[in-house]
């Protein structure tokens, strides 16, 4: 099963695999993201909620390096990156499915998931294989075209693509957006097989039905965190989850 | 018929030199985004090393080929990093200029080492030929043929089956998500301009004995490149190709039909039509971002 | 390689009197030449044969300076601007590119500056202009001499011409279709070819159609160059007799000895087929000085240059001095005998080299002398 590299123990003292403090996202004019604090331990997944424009796409971007921190600290395992360029931080052990997914869509599966891989030859087809282990759907489009394939597994393309480095942490922007129920409980599942294999998961989501698979919640709106607790906890209390999401 | 196969045999032969001009433009247009207006001159330059190498040499001129490239595609790295890369966050057009500027200088540098005389260099392998019936079939024709096609194939193979190629296309369709993922930005672009170096000086090598090399002919070079990439398919390595083969056959064969200066305004107004009805080229451009 | 200066810059050159008793005997000749773009090789030469005439008179302090006109008329008229603007020219040596040319006259004109010239287009001495002198015979003559052989040597009588859209190529075939309709030649095929283009496949294609027996061609040297290699790998078995490009050592350079079996050109001289112990001197001093082969077109600039400077040296100062004298005296040159015909015409002789195969060396097979008045 393909996931994270170095599986640290928690219990160990090591710092949260991913780690925001104080963060601040400016885009443009507006500020999008403001004094966000937030952890993601190895092994957990951490489901961020939020209605559209709360902030939490934004707030991935920041974190992957595609928009500039205005103020506050991400660290990755311990390491500050906020002023790295994104390539580097994908070196230290990010990987990001984008909003939209963002396939190389004139590029088959197979190209797509070498593409990124840094690694020699013979790692690249072992991650491969992996990569088709956690997606059998995606096997048997090895030679299509990235452009051709449905969403849902366009999707799981963007998330192999995403391991193929095995990352500390995995950034997840809105994946279930467009897919049928089925497809999104089938997602959501294998998700826990990657967190399980040590991977730090962050899912920025609009759909409330992720908090079933995490660990830990948190609920974004108008840029700030305005609710964070257990994922068990919330997932028996929905209501708290809406009216955070929408402020009533 | 005759007729045919001969304009088809000279066409085809020029028009492959064009191909490989029009790759290595394609090449850095999808590793940066960015015009490489100096890519003519890469080809004089090729062209002349081929030049000033061939007297040295008692040999066919194809054994040139490997000295010709690595000499261009150093220019090529240079160029990169005097006129690229510290202007790749400005404006494209500091990159149009600062091309520019750099192809005039390589201009004036074979100008000033090898006086402003046109040049020929060797034939790649003869220089006779021999007859199929009525046409006269030159061996530089069909070596200039097979040379740029084994490059092209070669290119190819590069772009589909090795990591750098991959490597290419995801940073071609998709700069902001490559780099997100960590395929580092700057070796690729210095390939790809080493590249586009390598395989204009092919061409300046294969088009020298036939066709002669001149200090000024960068600009026609980077014209007919540019041309084959738009009616190709902007970005489209295969759409390179076949545009430039297109633009010398439709050349020879309206010249043959209606006399030169009638062709060339006729090649004009193809490029115009393309550009109205099907500006993505005939190949469509390289798939972007899926809506 | 070249010895001699390698980029268009400024060259200053000041010769010391000979006898500094005296007063010093000066004069300023700026030299205005095509060295980028697709006439640098006939710009280089027309430069060349300026220097050394400069060198030839070390009596005269000649102030001189080279700019280089490049390929268009504007790049012209800056040149001769900026020239003007350190002080007045006794004479200018101006490039030899006709639309260049052209563009001088008026400013020229103006300035009261002669204009001392080796381009080959005719209409450049139509415009009734005092003040241009061209050295090298015009279209009138050389083609004149180029029909005359083809049809009166030769004996050929259906033609495929294909000349350059410059104004040279226009020119020149003006002059050719009148010349072979009174000599009663067909032309069976004409074109026109940009000086770039590259394949010839096409034009000797459907050329070859026409069935002729002679190609004659009014090109630039290196697309006279490349249409006779194609013509040869084509094997087109045709005679051709070209334009004076093809007399030029560089454009034979680029050419292998038997691909020019069956090549003759027209001309005003050849210096490298010698014919006198003076010409083969003037050529091995180009050689040492140039490093390369002199062509008619340096030849010519030279005689015209030294014309002027004999002007100088008889006491003329002014460039209407110097004009008046261009416009009257007769001139024994070096390629030929030089006198205007009341319109700036000075050069009427014409050659006929030809190569035959065996080396780059042409020899020159018929003289035609003062053409126009001897029919």
């Amino acid at each position: 099963m393909i996931g994270a590299e170095a599986t640290a123990d928690p219990a160990v003292g090591a710092a949260a695999a991913l780690s925001l403090s104080g963060v601040d996202v400016v885009r443009g004019a507006g500020r999008v993201a403001a004094g966000i604090d937030l952890q993601v331990e190895a092994g957990t997944i951490l489901a961020l909620l939020g209605a559209n424009g709360a902030g939490k796409s934004s707030l991935v971007q920041a974190i992957a390096g595609l928009l500039p921190v205005a103020a506050g600290t991400i660290a990755i395992a311990g390491t500050a990156v906020q002023d790295m360029p994104a390539d580097r931080r994908a070196r230290l052990g990010l990987g990001l499915a984008p909003e939209g997914r963002r396939v190389f869509p004139g590029m088959t599966v197979r190209d797509n998931l070498l593409a990124v891989c840094r690694a020699g030859r013979a790692a690249r087809h072992e991650r491969v294989a992996s990569v088709y282990e956690l997606f059998p759907q995606l096997a048997g489009k090895d030679r299509t075209l990235a452009w051709q394939l449905s969403g849902g597994q366009q999707q799981m393309l963007a998330i192999g693509r995403a391991l193929m480095n095995l990352p500390r942490v995995l950034l997840l922007d809105e994946p279930t957006l467009g897919l049928a129920p089925a497809v999104v409980a089938d997602l959501l599942e294998r998700l826990t097989w990657v967190a399980g294999s040590g991977t730090a998961v962050l899912i920025a989501e609009q759909n409330a039905a992720v908090v079933s698979v995490a660990h830990r919640a948190a609920v974004m709106r108008v840029g700030r965190i305005v609710l964070a607790d257990d994922a068990a906890r919330l997932a028996a209390a929905p209501e708290l989850i809406e009216r955070a999401m929408l402020g009533a | 018929m005759t007729d045919v196969l001969q304009l088809l045999l000279s066409a085809l032969s020029l028009g492959s030199t064009y191909a490989l001009v029009a790759l290595g433009f394609v090449l850095v247009l999808n590793a940066t985004n960015a015009v490489n207006f100096a890519q003519g001159e890469l080809v004089v330059a090729g062209g002349f090393l081929a030049v000033a190498l061939s007297p040295m040499v008692d040999l066919p001129g194809i054994v040139l080929l490997p000295a010709v490239m690595l000499g261009a595609g150093l220019i090529g790295v240079v160029l990169s990093l005097v006129a690229f890369l510290p202007l790749r966050r400005r404006p494209p057009t500091a990159v149009f200029i600062s091309t520019i500027a750099f192809g005039i200088i390589v201009q004036n540098a074979v100008l000033a080492v090898s006086g402003p005389e046109p040049a020929t260099a060797s034939p790649l392998l003869a220089a006779g030929g021999t007859r199929i019936g009525d046409t006269a079939v030159g061996w530089q024709s069909l070596a200039m043929i097979a040379t740029a096609a084994a490059l092209v194939g070669l290119l190819h193979l590069l772009l589909e089956r090795t990591q750098f190629g991959r490597r290419l296309r995801a940073t071609a369709q998709d700069p902001e998500i490559a780099r997100a993922l960590g395929i580092p930005v700057v070796p690729l672009i210095l390939v790809a301009f080493a590249l586009a170096g390598a395989l204009a000086g092919a061409a300046g090598l294969l088009v020298a004995n036939q066709f002669f090399l001149s200090p000024s002919d960068g600009a026609n070079y980077m014209l007919k490149a540019y041309i084959a990439v738009v009616i190709g398919g902007w970005g489209r390595t295969w759409g390179a190709v076949l545009g430039a083969l297109l633009i010398a056959v439709f050349e020879s064969f309206a010249a043959a039909a209606v006399g030169h200066l009638a062709a060339e305004a006729l090649l004009y107004l193809v490029l115009l039509a393309v550009l109205l009805f099907r500006p993505s080229g005939i190949l469509g451009e390289a798939a972007g971002r899926r809506a | 390689m070249r010895a001699a200066a390698l980029l268009p810059i400024i060259a200053l050159i000041a010769l010391p009197a000979a006898t500094p008793a005296r007063a010093e005997t000066s004069a300023t000749i700026p030299v205005l030449a095509p060295l980028t773009g697709f006439l640098a090789l006939e710009g280089a030469s027309q430069r060349n044969g300026a220097l050394l005439a400069f060198r030839h008179r070390p009596a005269i302090r000649v102030h001189s300076e080279t700019v280089d006109t490049a390929t268009s008329p504007e790049q012209a008229l800056n040149a001769f601007a900026r020239v003007l603007r350190g002080g007045a020219p006794t004479a200018v040596a101006a490039p030899m590119l006709g639309t260049q040319m052209l563009a001088l006259l008026p400013p020229a004109a103006e300035a009261g500056v002669p204009l001392v010239t080796v381009s080959g287009t005719a209409e450049i001495t139509e415009r009734g202009s005092p003040w241009v002198f061209r050295f090298f015979p015009g279209d009138d003559v050389v083609k004149a001499a180029q029909a005359r052989y083809v049809v009166e040597e030769m004996g050929r009588r259906r033609v495929a011409l294909i000349h350059q859209t410059t104004a040279y190529g226009q020119s020149g075939r003006r002059h050719l279709v009148a010349n072979f309709e009174r000599l009663g030649a067909e032309i069976v095929f004409e074109d026109a070819l940009a000086p770039t283009l590259k394949d010839m496949a096409p034009v000797l294609t459907r050329a070859r159609a026409a069935r002729p027996d002679v190609l004659v061609l009014q090109l630039h040297a290196e697309p006279t160059a490349r249409l006779v290699r194609q013509a040869a790998r084509l094997r087109l078995g045709l005679p051709i007799v070209a334009g004076s490009a093809m007399h030029q050592p560089a454009t034979a350079a680029l050419l292998e000895p038997a691909e020019l079996e069956g090549v003759c050109a027209e001309s005003g001289s050849s210096p490298i087929s010698g014919g006198s112990a003076a010409m083969e001197r003037w050529v091995a001093d180009y050689r040492a000085r140039f490093d390369t082969e002199p062509d008619a077109f340096a030849l010519a600039q030279y005689d015209g240059v030294s014309m002027v400077l004999d002007a100088v040296a008889a006491g003329a100062r002014s460039g209407e001095e110097v004009r008046a004298r261009l416009a009257t005296d007769a001139y024994e040159g070096l390629a030929m005998r030089y006198r205007s015909d009341g319109h700036g015409n000075m050069a009427h002789d014409a050659v006929i080299l030809c190569y035959d195969g065996r080396d780059r060396t042409p020899r020159i097979v018929r003289r035609y002398r003062d053409v126009l008045k001897n029919g």
